[in-house]
């Protein structure tokens, strides 16, 4: 029979049809389905996100890991009540408006799916409205904004302050990054949180969840 | 035929013609995908010695000039407007790259030098231009860029940039963009006047990254002035570039176009990385029609390239691209901590001696504190790289890698989180500019530690 450990090593490697095989014969063999996922499919992105933080992985990799995932998870959903399929949580996530760049983003989204998130990637040149927009029709646990130009970063307070004017401001936590972003800006316009890289997106989004919860 | 609008379009209308596929596939299949195969190919796998920074083996770096050219060919430019693929032939790309310039004068009368395409360990100096585009307070730029330029060892004039207007906030893709063109073209122009240097040549513009402000500024000096063409990301162009490199050409100026190469990021390691950034460079002459290329390597967990990984990947892409060709490079050198510190006076020393003993031609600087932080920027910082590039000229590259061994353990493990030092009326006096004395005191230290290592520093002018 098939192991969890077996199972994470593949997601690690980005072997999709390996994951595909070792899932349907740990099903077969009767685990149970939550099992597969948080043990097998998250534990092995758990790892993959470990090792991209400190650059032992790179984006290429990480990505055939959370294909690989995926392709494990596809499997074992229908066989999981809605309400029981585990979730970190869920985030809207965009460039700001004026901003093109979705480099950072992008990886940003997929970490976070890749640690078990709902993740609705809103794209690029996101007005504030659009922000609000999506956290009214999602209520989302999270808003993520990412620039890349200075000329763009100052989006981010308009975003903020919409979110605030719409009366939406406390219902989601508020994180910023991208290269021209501090600590210290973060602070100043009002975020909850700054995160430097994607991997640290994720440690972030979790902790500030576990706050709220 | 280089540098030609008519030109430029046939690589244009390429973008309608060309294969259409999604950015993601682009950037999550077809970049690093092929990137992959061809480092197999040229058995470059896990070549990286990140014991050894600077690359010393230069059959190396032509092996990876070979992987770089089969990637530019095999690539080309990803229009993100289009969605398309700019690819060009081997003729195409080789004509260019025969056809770009060897050198390129700048600026005016006394002022006026010339910038050389620069082999590794090449005795002639790099040309330094600074500051790099950190954010500065309005009131700040003109006593800033008076001081800097007061030293002669700022060839070129770039920075700061600006992000308000007149007081008013610089928004991106609106009219205030085109206001800082202008605005930051006659701040120059009154600092360049009060240093004494008119006539000095220029890179525009950097309070504005579209073709607003290019336009704009462009249209106050007497040409040439170069455009920096900044391209989304690795290997990728779109309407606003072609836009400025249009403008540029129309109105005599060179075009410096390019872009980062993310290590970590969709360009994976440091060898594909540095396969990424040759490519990048070869292919701006051609459907740019660029005047020299910009394709540095940053490491994407601290945004800089003074770390082992980052600075292997972009020795070994300038050494291969300097050997083989005659093409005149910028590469940025970018540092995480900031002024008054001592660890941005290490990283600087690593980094430049590493990149002016490879053959970069070309440099702006520095980016202390990563560019993060507002008004972190002084004219010492700014004096002390140039030294250290300009000085380094003529270093072998063991010796370059020699300094990089010595000095690196003693801050990388400060990379993710540096220390981002104090800001420009912190550690000078606005009104005098004259330094406080623990920022004056750590210079003139770091300049003796710099020649210690065996860097000849030029003097500053100013200072010493």
């Amino acid at each position: 029979m098939a192991s969890y450990e077996e199972l994470a090593n593949s997601v690690i490697r980005g072997n999709a049809p390996k994951v595909i095989e070792l899932t349907k014969s740990l099903v077969e063999s009767g685990c149970d389905p939550l099992e597969i996922i948080n043990q097998g499919l998250i534990g092995g992105m758990n790892v993959v996100g470990a090792r991209f933080k400190v650059g032992e992985m790179f984006v290429p990799e990480v990505l055939m890991a959370a294909r690989a995932m995926s392709s494990g998870v596809e499997i074992v959903k229908p066989l999981i009540a809605e309400g029981d399929m585990p979730s970190a949580g869920k985030v809207v996530l965009g460039t700001v408006k004026g901003d093109l760049h979705d480099i950072g983003k992008n990886l940003v989204a997929m970490m976070l799916e890749s640690a078990g998130f709902e993740v609705l990637n809103l794209g690029v040149d996101i007005s504030p409205e659009k922000f609000a927009e999506a956290v009214k029709e999602h209520q989302p646990d999270v808003v993520a904004m990412s620039a890349l130009l200075t000329t763009t970063m100052l989006a981010m307070k308009d975003t903020i302050d919409v979110l605030a004017e719409e009366g939406l401001r406390d219902k989601v936590k508020v994180i910023v990054g991208g290269a021209p972003i501090s600590e210290e800006f973060a602070q100043e316009i009002g975020a909850d949180g700054y995160a430097p890289d994607a991997a640290s997106a994720t440690e972030l989004c979790k902790n500030l969840i576990g706050q709220a919860s | 035929m280089s540098h030609s609008i008519t030109e430029l379009i046939k690589y244009m209308d390429r973008a309608k013609t060309g294969k259409r596929v999604t950015l993601k596939e682009w950037d999550y299949e077809i970049l690093p995908k092929t990137l992959k195969e061809i480092a197999k190919k040229y058995g470059l796998e896990k070549t990286c010695d990140p014991k050894n920074p600077v690359n010393t083996d230069l059959e190396l770096a032509d092996q990876f000039f070979k992987a770089g050219v089969e990637a530019a060919l095999r690539l080309g430019l990803y229009n993100d407007d289009t969605e398309t693929i700019i690819t060009v032939t081997e003729e195409e790309l080789m004509s260019s790259v025969e056809a770009a310039p060897a050198e390129l004068p700048i600026g005016k009368g006394r002022e006026q030098v010339v910038i050389k395409a620069r082999k590794p360990s090449d005795g002639v100096p790099p040309i330094y231009g600074g500051p790099l585009s950190i954010q500065m307070n309005e009131e700040y730029y003109i006593p800033l860029i008076e001081t800097t330029l007061k030293s002669r060892l700022v060839d070129v004039h770039e920075g700061p940039s600006l992000d308000t207007v007149y007081g008013s906030p610089l928004l991106a893709n609106t009219p205030y963009e085109t206001a800082a063109g202008f605005y930051e073209a006659r701040l120059r122009k009154e600092a360049q006047f009060r240093a004494g240097r008119q006539g000095m040549g220029n890179m525009l513009i950097s309070s504005s990254s579209t073709e607003y402000g290019n336009l704009a500024a462009f249209s106050l000096f007497e040409q040439p002035q170069i455009a920096l063409v900044l391209i989304p990301s690795a290997l990728k162009t779109n309407y606003c570039s072609l836009h400025k490199c249009i403008q540029t050409l129309a109105l005599g100026g060179y075009i410096e176009s390019g872009s980062p190469n993310m290590m970590g990021g969709y360009t994976a390691g440091p060898e594909c990385s540095a396969i990424a950034s040759i490519a990048d460079d070869l292919l701006q002459f051609s459907i740019h029609q660029a005047h020299m290329s910009g394709a540095p390597v940053y490491d994407l967990r601290y945004s800089g390239n003074c770390g082992r990984h980052a600075l292997w990947s972009q020795t070994v892409s300038t050494q291969a691209v300097a050997r083989n060709t005659h093409l005149i490079m910028l590469k940025t050198i970018n540092q995480v901590a900031g002024p008054c510190t001592e660890m941005f006076y290490q990283e600087s020393i690593v980094g430049f001696v590493a990149n002016s003993a490879s053959g970069l031609s070309y440099t702006i600087g520095p980016r202390s504190a990563g560019g993060k932080y507002k008004n972190h920027l002084t004219p010492l910082e700014i004096w002390f790289t140039s030294a250290v590039f300009k000085g380094a000229a003529g270093l072998s590259l063991e010796k370059a890698n020699e300094i990089a061994k010595e000095l690196i353990p003693k801050y990388e493990h400060l990379h993710a989180n540096p220390p981002i030092g104090r800001s420009l009326p912190e550690l000078h006096d606005i009104k005098t500019m004259k330094p406080i004395e623990e920022h004056y005191n750590l210079y003139m230290k770091m300049r003796e530690e710099a020649k210690a290592l065996g860097i000849p520093m030029p003097a500053d002018g100013v200072l010493c």
